[in-house]
């Protein structure tokens, strides 16, 4: 209609409002593509620079200081690790505290090993004649990430000399080898490194982890915060392999660790095993050589594994083989 | 009025319903933004944020593997979850699934991508991420594994924030798996597993959150809305897909 106003339609909003909403419907659309989703990593930010792990334990002379560990691959490493450690138990009905599940050979392995060699503390009791010498497998003094440090082994009185009449001032290990004692000591809680060759596990294993805050009293409830669980999902036949014939299985473990291999009756803990100077002599000099030795029953705070491929090895084989495993996080 | 002028007008009451639907899209995406809770295809990148969902692949092949605990926000509150992060990776099979409630009506979004032929990869990305709360594995479909196998040194018990996978300029990157940047109280008893390769075959999980990096190559990509819950139409509840 030249030179005339254009009547708006009774269904169509005056010119103003229309202008208005395409505003709006713009509006609209950059909105839109500044809330669409981020296409970063959730929760990725700016990375600010991480504080040094804590790897530098209070040293204890003639122990093992320090998290420079040595593998049975003849490699070292110098882990930062968590103070969480790992519940692993072989031979029983549940991951918690059930009992042992019979006589069948839960797992087999060639060979266990205790490489740092033993330790023998020395104590002097107050009697004629008594001196009180302790062999043990050596110690590894750990610090963990949260800046908690693993145990060392027990204090015990100690007098300098044996005698009826005068023994001396008392005193203990820990004055008598100038170690501090600003941390747990403990024989249970102490961490020892014991190596494995080809873990093959066979049925009822469990594997679980709880944050702790105290190396020396690890609690099945840990601190509460999370539990991580891996178990297989048939725990009368299915197994995990943790190996091959040629990789080996580095763990430092609490010394209280139980186990039991159908060898000579072994029945004991890791700590007694290698606590016994004829045990060091003849049975676990026999343990270390031996191929596919049966294993009924293994409990125990595993708080650093490695499983680490030999020199012999060819190829790429698996060293931690999970099968049929349901893994949880809870709560 | 003549017909051409009437021609011009836009009938805004006829398109006062798409307008409604773009107004009601933009909410849900300023909700979604702000609550965290995102599923999608962001840019290269596939990302689901905040939200338990359900997953499930014949096998994912990988080179530095990743496993750690980490905290993550969930709703209000903060959880812990596996952080499984791999630094590049195929997958044999995809399938990613979330459940959401519609006025008392529950509908499964499905993301799923596959061939049919096993140990084929359908799909490859980098840094790929998933954080885990509950995982399982089985034998089949794909009969060259079951579970989580890993190779080379594996560690376990290595605190999350001292991971590696995915490498920057040839450097790995400080703590790729995202772990809170110290290590006090909690954030120094953060379990975590190290390996320099690993496959993981024929598994079905429960996720909150899942990245993986783009360039994104995927096969036959299929994005389904369907009718059900997750029990019914969830990716737990169908055959692993490969």
């Amino acid at each position: 209609m030249p030179g005339g106003k254009v009547d708006v339609p009774r269904d169509s909003m005056p010119p103003t409002a229309q202008r208005l909403v395409v505003l709006i419907a713009l509006l609209c659309l950059c909105g839109s593509a500044f809330l669409w989703p981020d296409p970063g990593r959730p929760g990725s930010r700016a990375r600010a620079a991480l504080p040094a792990c804590s790897t530098s334990p209070t040293p204890l002379s003639g122990l093992v200081n320090g998290n420079t560990l040595s593998l049975g691959n003849g490699t070292t490493v110098t882990p930062c690790i968590a103070n969480a450690p790992l519940h692993l138990r072989i031979g029983y009905s549940d991951g918690a505290t059930g009992g042992s599940t019979g006589s069948g050979t839960a797992f087999t392995t060639d060979g266990i090993t205790f490489p740092d060699g033993k330790y023998t503390m020395r104590r002097t009791g107050c009697a004629l004649g008594i001196t009180s010498d302790t062999t043990i497998a050596k110690p590894t003094i750990l610090k963990f990430a949260d800046g908690t440090q693993s145990a060392g082994p027990a204090n015990r009185d100690t007098f300098p000399s044996p005698g009826f009449l005068s023994c001396g001032t008392k005193s203990n290990v820990y004055a008598a080898n100038g170690w501090p004692t600003t941390f747990a000591q403990s024989d249970d809680a102490m961490l020892v490194h014991m190596r494995l060759k080809n873990l093959q596990i066979n049925r009822n294993a469990f594997m679980t982890v709880t944050p702790q805050s105290n190396p020396a009293a690890p609690t099945v409830a840990g601190t509460g915060e999370y539990s991580l669980t891996f178990a297989p999902g048939d725990q009368g036949s299915a197994g995990w392999n943790i190996g091959d014939s040629c990789v080996f299985t580095d763990l430092w473990l609490r010394a209280d660790a139980h186990i039991k291999v159908n060898i000579f009756g072994i029945n004991t803990t890791v700590g007694s095993l290698a606590g016994d100077d004829s045990l060091w002599g003849s049975i676990l000099s026999s343990i270390a050589s031996m191929n596919d030795v049966p294993g009924l029953e293994l409990d125990g705070w595993v708080y650093y594994m490695n499983s680490n491929k030999g020199s012999d090895c060819t190829g790429s084989p698996t060293t931690l083989n999970l099968p049929s495993t349901r893994i949880g996080v809870a709560p | 009025v003549s017909a051409a002028a009437r021609s011009w007008g836009v009938r805004w009451g006829r398109a006062a319903l798409p307008l409604l639907v773009g107004l009601a899209t933009l909410a849900w995406f300023a909700y979604e933004a702000v609550c965290g809770s995102v599923m999608g295809l962001g840019g290269p990148n596939l990302v689901m944020q905040g939200r338990s969902a359900e997953f499930s692949t014949a096998r994912l092949s990988t080179t530095n593997v990743g496993f750690g605990i980490v905290p993550i926000k969930a709703g209000s509150s903060t959880r812990y979850v596996l952080r499984m992060a791999f630094a590049s990776g195929s997958l044999d099979g995809f399938c990613l699934s979330q459940t959401q409630s519609i006025l008392g009506a529950d509908f499964t979004i499905r993301v799923t991508s596959r061939d049919g032929a096993v140990d084929v990869a359908d799909l490859t990305g980098r840094n790929i991420q998933f954080d885990v709360t509950s995982l399982t594995s089985t034998n089949a479909p794909n009969p060259s594994g079951d579970g989580i196998a890993l190779r080379g040194n594996v560690s376990l018990g290595l605190a999350t924030q001292t991971l590696t996978t995915w490498q920057s300029g040839g450097v790995d990157v400080v703590n790729p798996l995202d772990a809170p940047e110290s290590f006090a109280g909690i954030n120094g008893r953060l379990f975590g597993i190290d390996s320099d390769v690993g496959d993981v075959y024929n598994v079905k999980g429960d996720i909150y959150d899942s990245v993986i990096e783009g360039p994104i190559t995927i096969k036959n990509l299929q994005l389904e809305v369907v009718p059900g819950s997750a029990a019914s139409s969830g990716c737990k509840a169908l055959p692993i897909v490969y």
